[in-house]
């Protein structure tokens, strides 16, 4: 058997399309951001339950005009986005006429996302402080936020 | 799956290295230079790899093989640059399965280890609430260990001169890939994505031949 230079070139270039091919993809896709995500949850005797907050208005502290939730209805978890060029984060939080500040204090981690989408922050959040006008406890579910719609942080009410 | 394929090549391996003979003699050794490389960073861009490989006919229909290969270059974004430098080299055995010795229809096993550093630059980000930002990371120096399953042809096209290609499968073994690039490539391996790395490559080789021919039941 004797394999002939013209097989090797014409798998050779069938082989290098598909790799580019598939490597061409260069376009970076909608980018989803590391926000920290809250449940709201109330207990009662029949166990634990997600709590749906009537009105909600949400806004960081030193950025009044960028407001994350307008009076939003009947809600039962939030996407907070924590600052990515500080160590801790505080948001006015408004349960109807009830004002709750809540702080979280984190570590920022920077992460490589492809080639194409370059680099993103994430963040381990270390501790939760609040007003406890509203919130009655508050337990981190898990610390370590990424760009997923995992859940982090519990509100307890 | 990665303990199926350690199994797999430990046993590639030590079937092969059973089979050495203390009276083989040695026939040729061919260099060979990847030029898919090349190809790729004329239409991509990003980092340079250059990369050789040796194989070693010790008997008839097995080659001991070793790839030796640096990465230099970077990419550079409006967003980031990336720098990269390293070196990265295989070891292992492939196993002719023509009786020709002008061709070479192979299968064999490699191990490879990697040492690189990623020094990533001028990171500019955007966040939709807290605006433009930038960010800073210190150089990272790595390092990784795989092992891999290689499907290879090549063939003699002019006195001594080979022409070659192979495909292979990667699993990791070991690696300090820091958080920052989880995902990223590892030199020599390729993507971190996924439990297994595919592995394509074309070479042009030169055959230095021996006067020494084999003996024995080779």
């Amino acid at each position: 058997m004797k394999i002939k230079i013209t097989s090797h070139i014409k798998l050779f270039s069938a082989l290098f399309c598909a790799v580019l091919t598939i490597s061409c993809q260069r376009e970076c896709g909608p980018i989803l951001v590391s926000n920290a995500v809250v449940r709201f949850i109330t207990e009662d005797n029949n166990g634990t339950l997600a709590k749906s907050i009537d009105s909600l208005y949400v806004f960081p502290v030193g950025l009044e005009d960028s407001v994350l939730y307008s009076w939003a209805r009947n809600i039962n978890s939030i996407r907070l986005p924590l600052s990515p060029i500080s160590d801790s984060t505080a948001f006015v939080m408004k349960f109807n006429d009830i004002t709750e500040i809540v702080k979280f204090y984190y570590k920022r981690q920077l992460y490589f996302i492809s080639e194409e989408c370059g680099f993103s922050v994430n963040y381990l959040i270390d501790s939760v402080k609040y007003t406890n006008s509203k919130i009655v406890s508050v337990v981190i579910i898990n610390p370590k936020v990424q760009a997923t719609h995992e859940e982090h942080i519990r509100f307890y009410f | 799956m990665r303990s199926i394929f350690v199994f797999i090549f430990s046993v590639f391996f030590l079937t092969s290295l059973s089979a050495l003979q203390p009276d083989t003699l040695v026939r040729a050794i061919r260099i060979g230079v990847n030029i898919s490389h090349y190809g790729y960073f004329a239409v991509e861009g990003g980092f340079l790899r250059n990369e050789i490989t040796i194989d070693y006919t010790w008997k008839p229909k097995n080659f001991l093989v070793m790839d030796f290969g640096i990465i230099s270059g970077g990419i550079k974004t409006e967003n980031y640059s990336l720098n990269a430098n390293g070196f990265f080299s295989r070891f292992g055995i492939d196993h002719n399965f023509l009786p020709h010795p002008e061709d070479v229809l192979s299968v064999g096993a490699r191990m490879g280890f990697s040492s690189y550093r990623y020094r990533p630059s001028n990171i500019a980000l955007f966040d939709p609430v807290w605006g433009d930002f930038e960010g800073f990371i210190e150089p990272q120096q790595m390092s990784a260990l795989w092992v891999e399953a290689v499907f290879g042809i090549k063939s003699e096209f002019f006195s001594n001169f080979f022409m070659g290609w192979y495909l292979s499968a990667r699993v990791m073994l070991l690696n300090t890939q820091s958080e920052i690039f989880a995902d990223y490539k590892v030199p020599g391996f390729g993507s971190l994505k996924g439990s297994v790395s595919p592995g394509f490559g074309f070479y042009v080789f030169y055959r230095f031949p021996f006067n020494n021919k084999f003996t024995g039941n080779n």
